[in-house]
């Protein structure tokens, strides 16, 4: 049975106050955690704070969607967290954390890289940064299947 | 499907075009029948290339259509105008 949390909030993550030990399960032997954090240099250029916009309910059914890939593609079952943060956001504080709990390692950190490579491409969240010199920009991604 | 005014929401650079609840609100001067997203798209180019957006139009082309189930494919037939938003090319982790 697989067990899947997402959330897409302005609610802070917190890596030193996790609720680890709710996501272990006894038919699993291996946890692997993602953690994303705002890095204070892009390209060259000074960020003092990152601004993440969301289409929410779409963002979360995206991130149900590819947590649920994920475990299927590396044929394994297990719990899968996604939390990823909106609003603004200064340097070093989290960003986006995942979690994935399977019964072996190969299978996590496989079913976890896969949860971010994808959440990249796809889950419908826009990051807006804002440098030192006091300028700041919408960054450059990935267009949707929609987009010609 | 006939369009004329049309009401989008709107998310990451084009907010800076959006009303503060993030709606993108336009009027063509004509009304157009479009089928698919594809076509829907089409004039939204044409009548920011025709009126001025105070953005490239061209930034159109990398949007997808979407509403709160899915992202909608270009081919994909419009049931409703209404809750469709617009999404630029997508930059979350």
């Amino acid at each position: 049975m697989n067990r899947i949390e997402i959330e897409v909030s302005e609610a802070p993550l917190d890596a030193g106050n996790l609720d680890v030990s709710s996501w272990i399960r006894p038919d699993c032997g291996a946890c692997d955690l993602f953690f994303g954090t705002v890095r204070a240099r892009n390209h060259g250029r000074e960020v003092i704070a990152v601004s993440y916009d969301a289409y929410v309910p779409l963002a979360r059914r995206e991130l149900q969607r590819i947590a649920e890939e994920a475990l299927t593609q590396a044929g394994t079952h297990g719990t899968v967290v996604i939390r990823h943060r909106t609003g603004k956001l200064g340097v070093g504080e989290l960003s986006v954390l995942i979690a994935v709990v399977t019964p072996h390692r190969a299978e996590a950190f496989q079913a976890c890289r896969y949860v971010i490579e994808e959440l990249k491409k796809r889950a419908p969240i826009w990051k807006k940064e804002f440098y030192r010199d006091g300028e700041t920009e919408w960054l450059k991604g990935h267009a949707l299947c929609g987009g010609i | 499907m006939r369009v004329q005014k049309l009401k989008l929401r709107v998310f990451g650079v084009l907010r800076n075009h959006s009303d503060a609840n993030g709606m993108l609100e336009l009027e063509l001067e004509s009304p157009v029948d479009v089928e698919t997203c594809a076509e829907l798209k089409d004039e939204l180019i044409r009548h920011f290339e025709r009126n001025g957006a105070g953005f490239d139009p061209g930034i159109l082309r990398e949007c997808a259509l979407a509403d709160e189930e899915s992202v909608l494919s270009p081919g994909e037939r419009l049931r409703t105008l209404q809750n469709l938003a617009l999404l630029p090319p997508v930059c979350g982790g």
